[in-house]
C-alpha cells in the first residue's frame, strides 16, 4: 500500500518567484511521479534580491555551483550594507551580515561596549568591530575560511545577482529537470466548492488546467488566494506608508564594494545594488509626501534622461494566511514590504523550502497547513517590526513621512524589544525570527539607540584586559585588509 | 513611545537564596560562579525543614549546567552516589502490558533530509515491520543494561545518544554547597520567621529569622518548595492549577536496596503505569529510590501505599512517606523583586524528570535576564516569557503520556483518555497522527526524537508521511535500513554493561548511610 500524492502541481505567475518556486519544488521531487507545472506569461519587473547569506544554502540545495551562478547572473559579492544619511544628513552606519567583536564566556560584545561607552572609553564605532565592515569600506573581499582562529572564518557573505539574468538562468535550469512552462495568461480561477479548494485554472486563450495543488506566485495581485479564496490582506502601511517605487540601472562604476548601499531621502529611501556591469537604483517613497520629480530631483536626476525607468505602486502587509485549501502564495501573493535590507525572494526560497517540509499528500492534510501558516505570521511579524525600527530613529525634519512613522504606535512586540534593549542591552527572544540576535543589536545601535545599561556579569572579568583584547582585534581586523584582494580583481580572476 | 529611563541604573548588590534543597544550592553555585564580586550571595536554610527531594533522575540538559560549573563529572557521580541514565523506561501507558523506553537517542539517520522515520512508515506499510526502536542505540542499550560514555556526535552510528544521570539529589545539593561556599556564599542557618514589604512599592525589604537576625536583600530567591514563603505567603502571587490536564496529586516514596553487591544496574529509570498513576524507580549506585504518585480521586492514601509496597522491589530501607503536591504553575514566576526556583515556582510530577530542569533553566534564565536596582517590567516579563513556555512544552509533553493511551480500564485512565487538551499539544499530536512530523520550536526541551519516542511508544502510528520518500526506490530504502539496523547491533556488541562502566568511572565510596 502506498499514500496517494500529489501527482499535479500548477504555479501561477512567471516570474523569479514563480521560478524559484518550481526549482526548489521540482529538485525535491525529482524521482518521483510530481510533475511541476509554471503558468503565465506577464512580463514583470523584476525587483533587485537583496539575498542573505542563507541564500548559499538554498544555491547549494539546488545544486547550483556558485561559480556558475555568478558568471551567469553578473553577480558581486555582498557582507552587509552600508546606510547613509539615515535619521539624517551624515548619519551613516554599516551593517554587516557577520558578528561584531566577540564573546566573552557567555556575554555578548555589546555589553563591552556599552561600558565602555559609560565611561568614555570606547574606543571608535560599534561598526569598527565587524571584520566585515573593514572589508566593505575597504572594496576587499575573498572567501571565508574554515580556520575558526582567523577573522576570515567570520565573514559570512552573499550576492547580489542581476534579476533578469537571474531569472533565466533559474527558467533553463528547471526546465532541465523537467518543469514544464506553458506561457498561457491566467484568467478564471474554477473552485471546487463555494468559496474553498481551487480545481483548475482557466487560461485567457481558454485552456483548462487541472492541478492537486496551487501556487500562487502572481503578485499583489493574488489571483488565486486573494481574488479566488477570498483571502484578506492585512496592512501595515500604517507602519511602513512607502507606496511607490521607481527603479532605473547605470553603469556599474569602480571601484565595485561587496556591500550594497541604502540611502536616506526626504521620504523615502534609496537602494543601490551593483552587479559587475549594471547598478540597479530603487527608489522607495511615500507618494503623499512627495512626487517622483522632487526625489529624483534630489538625487540630481531629470527623469526624461533616465533609461528604462520602472513605476510601480505597493502597499506594505500580508495575507492573512498564506496557505488556505490547495493553494499556497508565495512572494508579493504573500507579503509586502519596502525592501531595506532584505528583498521578497529571500523569503521565498525560505518560505518554499519550509513548504517542501509539509508538502502535502493528496489528501491535503490540515494540520500541515496549520502549522505552515503560525510559523510564517510570526517570521513575516518578526521582519515587520525589524523593518519598522529603521524608520523610528529619524529626525529628518523635510517631509512629515519619517516623523508619522515616528509618531505612530508600534506594535508591542517592537516597543517591548526597544525597552529590553534600552535597559538592558538584550535582545527578546521571539521565535521564527529572520534577524538573529545580533543583526538586532547592531541594528539599534546603528541607528543610534545605545542600552544605558551593560549586563553585571561582564564586571566578573578584568576590564582593562577585555580593552586591551579588543584593541588587539581592531588592529588584527585593521593587518588582515591591506592582504585581501581587491573585490574587483577577485571576480575578474575567481570568475574569469 | 514608551517613557524611557535615560541614566544608568544601580546594580543589584545583594542576593538572598531563602531554602537550600537542589534548587536553593543550583542557584547559589551558578550565580556565585559568575557574579562578580560586587554582588553578595546568602543563603539561608534551617537544617530542620527537610527537603522533598524527589527529582533524582535528570535529563541531558544537566550536563550543560555542571559543564557551565565547570565540575569534573566522576567527582561529581562519586560524590552523589550517580548512575548513568539513558532513558526512562514506560511501562502499562499505551496498554496494560506495552512498554517502551523514551531513550535519549537518535533514530536512524535521516535520508537526503527527511526524517528517518518517514523511510521507517512507508517500509513498514510495504510490509517490512522491524519496530522503529531497533535503529536507536540508546534504546537497545538499556534493554540489556548497557553504557559507554561518550559525547553526541550525530555523525556516527555509536554516539548518537545524550545521556543523564540518576542521583541523590540531597547529596548532589551537598556537593554544590561545598562549590558555592568555596565561592563565597554565605550560609546562615535558620527558619524564616517573618517577611517584610517596603510600604511604598510592596517589594520584599528583608527578612527575620527566628534567631532575631534580619537579613536585607535587594533580590530574593525563594527555594522554599511548595510552601513558598516569598512568592506566595508575602507576595501572594497565584498558583494556577494544571490538575484537570495532569491529575496526579500524592506520591509515596522510600528506598530500597539492592539484592547483592553485584546487581544489574539499569541505565535507565522505570516508570510503571498502575490504576490511578505510576510507581517509579530510580537506581542508584548504593540503592534505589522508589515512589507511587497517584491520584486520590481515584485511589486512597492507604490503598496507593499497600499498592506500593506490593509492587516495589527489593527491601525498603525506610518507612514510605507521603508527599502532597498540586501539579501547575506560579502565574508570575518572578515577580517584584522575587524570583522562585524550583518547587515554589510549580510542579509537575516527576514523569519525565523535569524538576531539575526547570530548576536548571530558571537560574541560566535569571543569569541571562538579571535585573538591577531599577526592577523595570522588561528583563521579569522576557523571564516569564521564556520561563512559561518551558514549563508549558514540559507540562504538554507530560500530558502525552496520559492523553494517548488505549487505556479505560479504570476511571483515573478513562478520564486521561478522554480530557480536552492543550490547542498546541492537540495540533503537534495531528501533525504526527496525519504525516508523522514532528512539530518543534527552537526554545523546547524535548527534541524530535524525544516526541517520537512518546508517540510511537504510546501507540500513535501515522497515517501519512513526508512524499519525498519516493525519490528513494523501496529497494534502496530497505538497505539503507538494514544498514542502520546492524550498525545499532554493532554498536551495541561493542557497549560494556553499565555497572562496568560504573565501577571504572566512578566507583564512589558507599557515602549516604541510611
Amino acid at each position: 500500500m502506498t499514500q496517494d500524492t500529489i501527482k499535479k502541481i500548477i504555479i501561477a505567475g512567471s516570474g523569479l518567484t514563480a521560478w524559484t518556486a518550481a526549482i526548489a519544488i521540482a529538485k525535491s521531487f525529482l524521482n518521483t511521479e510530481l510533475s511541476v507545472v509554471v503558468l503565465g506569461d506577464e512580463t514583470s519587473h523584476e525587483e533587485a534580491p537583496y539575498l542573505l547569506p542563507q541564500a548559499m544554502a538554498f544555491h547549494r540545495h539546488l545544486e547550483i555551483d556558485e561559480r556558475v551562478l555568478m558568471r551567469a547572473t553578473d553577480a558581486t559579492f555582498s557582507v552587509g550594507t552600508q546606510f547613509e544619511d539615515w535619521n539624517k544628513k551624515g548619519h551613516n552606519f554599516f551593517m554587516p551580515f557577520g558578528p561584531h567583536g566577540s564573546v566573552t564566556e557567555f556575554i555578548d560584545f555589546q555589553h563591552f561596549a556599552i561600558k565602555s561607552k559609560l565611561s568614555n572609553s570606547f574606543d571608535g564605532a560599534y561598526e569598527d568591530y565587524a571584520f566585515a565592515t573593514a572589508v566593505a569600506k575597504a572594496g576587499k573581499f575573498m572567501h571565508p575560511q574554515n580556520d575558526p582562529s582567523s577573522l576570515l572564518s567570520t565573514l559570512p557573505y552573499s550576492i547580489n545577482l542581476n534579476p533578469t539574468k537571474y531569472l533565466s538562468l533559474l527558467k533553463n535550469l528547471a526546465k532541465q529537470i523537467g518543469v514544464i512552462e506553458i506561457a498561457e495568461s491566467i484568467g478564471e480561477v474554477n473552485l471546487e466548492k463555494e468559496g474553498a479548494f481551487i480545481q483548475s485554472i482557466e487560461s485567457t486563450v481558454g485552456n483548462l488546467h487541472e492541478a492537486d495543488f496551487f501556487v500562487d506566485c502572481t503578485g499583489q495581485a493574488a489571483q488565486l488566494l486573494g481574488q479566488a479564496l477570498k483571502t484578506k490582506y492585512t496592512t501595515w502601511s500604517q507602519w511602513l506608508p512607502m507606496d511607490k517605487k521607481v527603479s532605473y540601472e547605470t553603469t556599474t562604476e569602480s571601484p565595485l564594494k561587496a556591500n550594497s548601499k541604502i540611502t536616506g531621502l526626504d521620504a523615502g529611501f534609496l537602494r543601490s545594488h551593483s552587479n559587475q556591469n549594471t547598478t540597479i537604483h530603487e527608489i522607495s517613497f511615500c507618494s503623499a509626501e512627495t512626487t517622483l520629480e522632487a526625489t529624483l530631483k534630489q538625487l540630481g536626476f531629470i527623469e526624461d534622461e533616465l533609461t528604462s525607468v520602472e513605476k510601480r505602486t505597493f502597499s506594505s502587509g500580508k495575507r492573512e494566511n498564506q496557505w488556505v485549501d490547495n493553494c499556497i502564495a508565495f512572494g508579493e501573493a504573500s507579503v509586502n514590504f519596502p525592501s531595506l535590507e532584505v528583498s521578497k525572494l529571500q523569503l521565498v526560497q525560505e518560505d518554499v523550502m519550509r513548504f517542501i517540509q509539509l508538502f502535502p499528500n493528496k489528501n491535503i492534510e490540515p494540520s500541515l497547513s496549520h502549522e505552515y501558516n503560525r510559523v510564517t505570521e510570526r517570521r513575516y511579524n518578526n521582519l515587520r517590526d525589524y523593518l519598522i525600527l529603521n524608520f523610528v530613529f529619524s529626525s529628518r525634519s523635510e517631509s512629515s513621512l519619517w516623523q508619522d512613522i515616528k509618531r505612530s504606535d508600534y506594535p508591542k512586540s517592537l516597543s517591548d524589544k526597544m525597552r529590553l534593549f534600552r535597559e538592558h542591552g538584550k535582545i527578546a527572544f521571539n521565535e521564527d525570527e529572520i534577524f538573529m540576535h545580533q543583526h538586532w543589536t547592531a541594528k539599534f545601535i546603528g541607528l543610534g539607540y545605545w542600552p544605558i545599561n551593560y549586563d553585571i556579569f561582564l564586571d566578573k572579568f578584568n576590564f582593562q584586559e577585555l580593552q586591551e583584547n579588543f584593541v588587539r582585534m581592531r588592529n588584527a581586523i585593521q593587518q588582515a585588509i591591506p592582504q585581501m584582494p581587491d573585490h574587483e580583481d577577485y571576480l575578474k580572476q575567481g570568475l574569469g | 513611545m514608551n517613557q524611557q529611563a535615560n541614566q544608568p541604573s544601580e546594580q543589584v548588590k545583594k542576593i538572598v537564596i531563602v531554602g537550600g534543597g537542589s534548587s536553593g544550592w543550583m542557584a547559589a553555585a551558578a550565580m556565585s560562579r559568575h557574579l562578580p564580586s560586587s554582588v553578595s550571595v546568602t543563603l539561608v536554610e534551617s537544617d530542620q525543614i527537610a527537603t522533598v527531594g524527589v527529582g533524582e533522575a535528570t535529563i541531558p540538559a544537566i550536563r550543560t549546567f555542571n559543564a557551565g560549573l565547570g565540575i569534573d563529572e566522576a567527582e561529581f557521580m562519586r560524590e552523589t552516589n550517580a548512575t548513568f541514565k539513558l532513558a526512562i523506561r514506560f511501562e502499562n501507558w499505551g496498554n496494560i502490558g506495552d512498554a517502551y523506553n523514551h531513550a535519549f537517542g537518535f533514530y536512524g539517520f535521516p535520508i537526503n533530509d527527511v526524517s528517518f522515520q518517514n523511510y521507517w512508515l512507508k517500509m513498514k506499510q510495504s510490509g517490512l515491520d522491524f519496530p522503529i526502536h531497533d535503529y536507536n542505540l540508546a534504546y537497545a542499550a538499556c534493554d540489556q543494561d548497557k553504557f559507554a560514555r561518550k559525547q553526541f556526535d550525530p555523525n556516527s552510528a555509536d554516539s548518537r545518544y545524550f545521556y543523564a544521570f540518576q542521583f541523590d539529589a540531597g547529596l548532589y545539593a551537598q556537593y554544590l554547597r561545598k562549590f558555592s561556599e568555596k565561592n563565597g556564599v554565605t550560609r546562615i542557618e535558620g527558619k524564616v520567621e517573618q517577611v517584610t514589604l517596603n510600604e511604598h512599592d510592596g517589594f520584599i525589604k528583608s527578612i527575620s529569622l527566628e534567631s532575631g537576625q534580619t537579613i536585607d536583600g535587594d533580590l530574593f530567591i525563594d527555594c522554599t518548595g511548595f510552601r513558598a514563603l516569598l512568592i506566595s505567603e508575602a507576595l501572594n502571587v497565584k498558583y494556577k492549577d494544571w490538575s484537570h490536564w495532569l491529575p496526579v496529586n500524592r506520591a509515596w516514596a522510600a528506598s530500597t536496596k539492592y539484592p547483592s553487591k553485584d546487581s544489574s544496574i539499569p541505565p535507565y529509570t522505570r516508570a510503571r503505569a498502575l490504576t490511578a498513576g505510576w510507581q517509579w524507580r530510580i537506581p542508584l549506585q548504593n540503592r534505589t529510590g522508589d515512589g507511587n504518585v497517584f491520584c486520590n480521586q481515584y485511589i486512597s492514601e492507604d490503598e496507593a501505599r499497600s499498592q506500593f509496597i506490593d509492587n516495589v522491589e527489593g527491601d525498603l530501607l525506610n518507612e514510605p512517606r507521603l508527599i502532597k503536591f498540586t501539579t501547575g504553575k506560579r502565574e508570575k514566576i518572578w515577580h517584584k523583586n522575587c524570583v522562585a526556583i524550583g518547587l515554589s515556582s510549580g510542579f509537575l510530577e516527576p514523569l519525565e524528570s523535569t524538576s531539575i530542569y526547570l530548576i536548571q533553566a530558571s537560574v541560566l534564565q535569571l543569569i541571562r535576564n538579571f535585573p538591577n536596582m531599577n526592577f523595570s517590567d522588561t528583563s521579569r516579563n522576557e523571564f516569564n516569557h521564556q520561563m512559561n513556555y518551558r514549563y508549558e512544552e514540559a507540562r504538554n509533553f507530560l500530558i502525552l503520556h496520559y492523553h494517548a493511551t488505549e487505556r479505560e480500564d479504570t476511571k483515573f485512565w478513562k478520564y486521561c483518555k478522554n480530557m480536552s487538551i492543550p490547542d498546541e499539544l492537540a495540533h503537534r499530536m495531528k501533525l504526527f497522527k496525519e504525516r508523522g512530523f514532528v512539530a518543534g520550536q527552537k526554545l523546547d526541551l524535548f527534541s524530535e526524537h524525544s516526541w517520537l519516542a512518546v508517540y510511537f511508544g504510546q501507540g500513535i502510528v501515522p497515517a501519512g508521511y513526508d512524499p519525498r520518500t519516493d525519490n528513494v526506490n523501496n529497494e534502496q530504502i530497505k538497505s539503507f535500513l538494514e544498514r542502520m539496523r546492524t550498525d545499532v547491533q554493532l554498536a551495541l556488541k561493542q557497549m560494556p554493561s553499565h555497572n562496568k562502566t560504573l565501577e571504572s568511572f566512578c566507583r564512589g565510596e558507599l557515602i549516604s548511610k541510611l
